[in-house]
Order: structure tokens, then sequence, then C-alpha cells
């Protein structure tokens, strides 16, 4: 009996607390998704009503589209590239912000700015910068990578979109990196510094592995958030020049309602998931192991 | 004290919760004890016709979707006279989103407009949720020739015509040339080009404007292709299914490699030649307004250009094949159109929505807000008001003598941005002429 009581206190202690979060979950996640799922096997245009039923056929679709893989595949490059420098500027301005330079909080305010803009808002802003100031500046200061508008080569506009997505990121990233780095025990680096230990081999060898769980986080946050740029391109590119920067959620943006092939844009988004999470999946499994 | 504000507090909480819960319960409860069907039938209905009286009671208010972003500002004040006038609160939302886009995710949540100012392809996709509006008495008065029948039943309420062609500043060319400019003259491809050299030779270096936009290079330049395949819908249906099976080859087409020679021709005095994908509109309507350019093909709805000069105009573009009056009739059509929703709205918002589109036609305050307010050229025969906008008088002037075009407009929502992309390849020089040739090809085949 009064094992059953405290049973049903605690059931109640836990709805009470994780109840909303949990609904809320279900109903803006959980239940979109498996509902995502039912319309890959579908053949539904998103307007009408009726939705036909057309079993696996989407996803032998979807394999047949090269324009899709070729979407795919510009994101895998856009994201390795942009994570990899995401997270070597993070650091390297967390380094920096913790170091006791003067003004450090100033400085890390300035840097995580960029991350409370929206990105929509971003792309226009950083729109003008390249196709209107950068170009006037490299027209008469004759600087001739400059002098043309990064937006309208396909390779450069690639560049304007890491570029972007590095100046946005790497704030909040740096605010994690600051939280592991005044985290790692001074003791430690005491001891390091009393063997004799160079600032080098002080990053090296005791400050880098007690970081490894914000390298984990901040990795994690950086491949899904790159995965899955989607204002950054539309206000920044477009997906432009003529369709070269359509990445993966853009495309089945474009799929899904434009070419009004709703059923399809859904096969490709679960595809998109499926790799996105196996990344990440692979990713904070490897990096668990390092941790210490 | 903290301690037993903080109790208390967590106390109210949880009253409320259990409040809240207790509610449903009771509810629940209610509906679930046994009670003959028949009354809570009665209840039902009871309860309803008293809200539709509360509805009726109340003033009715209607949503509407406006499209054009140039009549933003027009439409919201409409909306403030309607009110005045009639009561009916119209509510106007804009948006700039491609309109079929933005109405499928609206229909999706269940929450579109009353009134919609939606592209003619869009109707064709929407029909199930529109209302048939054959009776209404306008369909008579050009409802019927300008509205999209679908099935023998007319769905959209044509806003307003709209032309396609070459804008003219007239003022910039006369103030390098010294005479007067009569489009007429210049209209075969060998004239007007010798009148780009002499602007150009005159100071303007790079007489014309190119658009980059999607929308501008593959369905209103790019779609002269579709128009002008014998003047007429079944004709330009036929060539679109020709492109469909693969029966025609662009590369051998009369109509595309003249219309490509005219496009060579822009783009050679285009002014953001140097990096035409960085083409900007607003910089573009900048560059004519003060007659930087002389030339930008665009259409009639450019209406902020008149700061500097009035003599503005419109001209078809002067092509090599000149069948089909390509060099002398001017591409017209009914372009945006009003559907209304019948699915989401209360039958009183559907009559509001009706009531409001005779005003437009038969009240002296609507047709004034279409033609005055808006420089609408209006697809009825009953309105005689002229419009004043230098522009839309051109475009007029050729409907009023029929020299008009057939303007192909049920393309898909896909063709912008997969033609589009390849008129880009081709303005900035990635791809030759076969190559384009090829890719609007592949994606036309593709629909099949």
């Amino acid at each position: 009996m009064k094992k059953k009581e405290k049973t049903l206190y605690k059931a109640l202690w836990f709805t009470g607390f994780a109840g909303p979060a949990a609904i809320c979950f279900v109903l803006v996640m959980l239940v979109p998704f498996i509902y995502g799922i039912y319309l890959t096997l579908t053949d539904w245009n998103g307007i009408s009503a009726d939705k036909a039923f057309v079993g696996l056929k989407n996803y032998g679709a979807v394999f047949g589209d090269s324009a899709f893989w070729h979407s795919l595949g510009l994101t895998v490059v856009y994201s390795a590239v942009s994570v990899v420098l995401i997270n070597i500027m993070a650091f390297a301005l967390a380094y920096l912000v913790t170091s006791g330079i003067k003004g450090q909080n100033f400085f890390r305010a300035g840097f995580f700015t960029p991350n409370l803009i929206g990105g929509l808002v971003l792309g226009y802003i950083w729109q003008f910068v390249f196709s209107r100031a950068l170009v006037t500046a490299g027209q008469n200061l004759n600087i001739g990578f400059l002098s043309s508008s990064w937006l309208s080569d396909p390779i450069k506009a690639m560049a304007a979109l890491i570029v972007v997505s590095v100046w946005q990121n790497s704030g909040f990233m740096m605010l994690i990196y600051i939280a592991g780095l005044t985290g790692v025990p001074g003791e430690l680096v005491e001891a390091g510094v009393i063997d004799g230990c160079g600032k080098k081999q002080l990053l090296r060898h005791i400050i880098l592995p007690q970081m490894a769980s914000s390298f984990i986080i901040c990795l994690f946050l950086s491949i899904t958030r790159c995965f899955m740029t989607y204002d950054l391109n539309l206000s920044l590119t477009d997906g432009g020049p003529f369709g070269s920067t359509q990445m993966a959620s853009m495309y089945v943006y474009q799929k899904a309602f434009v070419s009004k092939n709703y059923g399809m844009g859904q096969t490709e988004a679960v595809i998109l998931f499926l790799i996105c999470a196996a990344v990440s999946i692979t990713q904070v499994w490897i990096g668990k192991r390092k941790e210490v | 004290m903290k301690k037993i504000t903080c109790l208390g507090m967590s106390i109210v909480m949880a009253a409320m919760l259990i409040a809240g819960c207790g509610d449903k319960k009771n509810t629940q409860e209610e509906s679930g004890s046994k009670q003959p069907d028949t009354q809570i039938g009665a209840e039902n209905t009871e309860e309803s016709t008293q809200q539709a009286e509360n509805k009726e009671g109340e003033e009715i208010s209607i949503t509407l979707l406006n499209t054009k972003s140039e009549l933003v500002d027009q439409f919201e004040k409409m909306a403030q006279t309607y009110k005045e006038i009639t009561g009916v609160n119209i509510e106007v939302v804009f948006t700039s989103d491609v309109v079929g886009t933005h109405l499928a995710e609206r229909y999706a949540s269940g929450s579109p407009y009353t009134i919609m100012m939606v592209d003619r392809p869009d109707v064709y996709d929407f029909q199930e949720y529109l209302l048939d509006l054959s009776g209404e008495d306008w369909i008579k008065d050009g409802g019927s020739a300008y509205g999209v029948t679908i099935d023998g039943k007319v769905y959209s309420f044509p806003m307003l015509i709209e032309s396609v062609g070459l804008l003219y500043n007239a003022q910039a060319i006369e103030d390098i040339t010294g005479k007067e400019f009569v489009w007429s003259e210049y209209n075969t491809p060998e004239k007007f080009q010798a009148l780009l050299d002499e602007l150009a030779a005159g100071g303007m270096e790079k007489p014309v404007a190119v658009n980059k936009e999607d929308w501008s290079l593959a369905n209103h330049f790019f779609g002269q292709l579709y128009n002008q395949q014998g003047n007429s819908a079944e004709g330009s249906q036929a060539f679109v299914d020709s492109l469909k099976n693969g029966e025609t080859k662009l590369v051998d087409n009369d109509r595309f490699n003249s219309l490509m020679d005219s496009f060579d021709l822009l783009a050679k005095y285009n002014i953001n030649g140097a990096d035409p994908l960085a083409a900007d509109y607003d910089m573009n309507n900048t560059y004519f307004a003060e007659g930087d350019v002389a030339f930008w093909y665009n259409g009639s709805w450019v209406t902020e250009v008149y700061d500097k000069t009035e003599k503005i105009g419109m001209m078809p573009l002067p092509q090599k094949d000149d069948s089909d009056g390509a060099n002398d009739y001017l591409i017209s059509g009914a372009s945006k159109t009003l559907v209304i929703d019948q699915k989401y709205s209360t039958p009183e918002q559907q009559q509001a929505a009706k009531d409001f589109l005779n005003w437009l036609v038969y009240d002296e305050a609507g047709q004034s807000f279409m033609v005055d307010d808006c420089s609408i050229i209006p697809a009825f025969a009953n309105i005689d008001k002229k419009v004043s906008a230098p522009i839309s008088v051109a475009a007029q002037t050729f409907i009023r003598n029929n020299a008009t075009q057939f303007w192909y407009q049920t393309i898909p929502g896909d063709h912008g941005t997969q033609v589009g992309a390849a008129m880009q390849k081709y303005l900035s020089g990635n791809i030759d002429r076969t190559g384009l040739a090829g890719e609007v090809e592949k994606y036309w085949q593709g629909l099949e």
C-alpha cells in the first residue's frame, strides 16, 4: 500500500515537471515526424485534400533524382568546411577571451552577437556586403577577387555561404568552449606547470583532453546546424547563381512546395534526416570514447 | 519567508493545474453520461444558430491576400475606405513569397484567406478549395473572357490586365538623338541595334538593363517562346506539348533563335554586363527612372519610374522572326486574379467577398481604386475610366487597338527556378545556346 502510494507520488511528481515539456515534444516533434513518414508513402501534391497511397514508390524515385544527390553532396562539402572552420575559430576565440586580455567581456559579447541575429536578416545584410560593399571597395582599391560580386560565381558563392556561417556560429560555439576552458581543474594546470610544461604542452596534454566533452557538443551542434541550413541559404544566395548553391534543405523545400511534389520532398527530407542522424551519432560515439 | 512564498506559489500553481484537469473531467463526464442522442443534437444546433446570430450582429470581417508589392499602400488605404462605406472589415495581408507555396502552407494549416490574389496556374492547383463564381454579374462584362474557367465554371476574378515587353525611357533617348522617339520606327532588330549604337556613341554606354530574376528571365522573357505560337491558347499548348514529348528541337526552332538573338543584343548592351548575375532589380529600376539606361525588359506593373520624366512607354521586343505580330503586338493578359475560399470561410464571409468583387467592378469608388489609385488596366468592359500612368497608358493603347499577343500563363511553378537557372547560366556565359536549348528541353521532358 505504502509502496503504491510512493509510486503514485513519484508519477505525479514526474508529470508535474516533465509533463509540459513532454507534451510539447510529442506535439511539435514526434507527431509531425510520424505524420511526415506517413506522407512519404503518398503522392500528395501539398494542396489537395486526398492523398493517394503509393507505397515505397517515392523512395525508389529519390534514388533516381540526381539533382537531389548533387545538392546533398554540396551540403556535405559545405558542412565539412564550415564545421572545421567554425570550431577552429570558436576555440581560438575562446582561448583568446579567457587568456585575460583587456576588455575580454566586451569581446565575448561582441563575438556572440552575430548569433543573436536571425539567419534571414543576417543573410540579407551579407548579401549587401558581398554584392555591393565589397565590390565597390574592390573596384576602387583594385583588388581583383573583390571587384565582381561573390554571389554571381558558383564557387565564390559557396565560399560566401561558408564565411557567413562561420561568422554566425563561431560565437555560439565560443561560449561552450569558454565554459570548457574555465572548467579545466586548476590543480591539473598547476601540476603541469610545476612539471615544466610550456604553454603549448599545457594546451596539448592537459587542456585539450579535459575539454573533450565541449568538443563533442560543439561538433554535434555545428554538424546538425550546417546540415539543416536553410535560412542563410535562402537569404544570401537563394540557391543561385543558377541553382549552384542549392543545398539539401532548400532542394527539399523546392521539391515539396514549388514543384508541388510533397510526397517526394518529404521522402528526401527523411533521407536527409537519416544521414544527418547517422553522422552525428557516429561523431558522438567516437567522441565519447575520447572523453576523460 | 522565501520558503513560504515558494510554497504558496507552488500550491497556487498546483491548484490551477488540478482545476484545469478537473474541468476537463467534468465535461467528459457530462458528455459521457447517457443522454438521448437526439437531445444532444438539438442542443448543438441551438448553439450554432446562436453563434450565427452573434456573427450577424457583429461586423463581418474578411481577409485579403495581396501579392503585388507595388500595391501594398493602395490596398491598405482601400480597406479603410471600404470599411467606412460598407462596414465590412477587410484585413489586408501581403506576402512576397511564391503565392502557390504560401497558400499551400496556409491550406495545410487550415487558415487560408477569404480572398486571395493568385497567379493563373494557382487557380488550377487550388481549384477544389475555391468558390465557383460563374453566377456573378461581372462574368458577362469580361469575367468569362479573362477569368480562369475550369470545366465550364469560372473560378477567378480578373483583377487586372498586364503587359510584358520592352519599357523605354523616351526622354533619355531624345536627349541623345535629338529627335522624337516613336517606337514603331525601331521595331526590327537592325533598326533597334542602330539606335542602341547611337545611344552608346552619344554617351549612354550601356543603354539596356537586364534583370537576373527567375520570373523575369524564364517566365517573361523566355516565356515569349510559348506565347508567340500562333497567337492562341491552343497554339501555345500544342507547342508546349511538343516540347514535353520531345518533338520540338529548340536549336532548329525559328522562334527560339529569333528570341535568343534579341536576348544577345540586350545582353551586349546590358548595364550589368560585367557581372550580369549581380544585377539588382531595384538598381535596374533606378537606372531606368534616372535615364542611365533607355530600355528595360519588364512589364506594365512598373510604377516607380516617373520622378524624372513621364515620357516612358512600352513596346514589343524587336525580333528577327516577326510572325504572329511579334514586333507590333504587345503581350497582354490577365495575370493576377482574385479567388475566394469556400472551404474555410463562412457563408457570410463568402458573400462579403462576392460583394467586394462587385464593388470593384460596379461602384464608382471601386473602379477609382483600381484605375486611379493602382493604375490597373481593368479587364471589364463596363469600366471606361482611363488609366493615367504612362506605361499603363501605352499598354492600354495596344489593348484597345486589339494589338495584343496571347500570354501563355499556365507554365508550372518550377519553370521559374529550372529554366531560370538555365537562362542565368546563358546570361553569364556558362553555357551556349545549344546548352540552353538542351536544359530547357530536359526540363519539359522531365514533366511527362
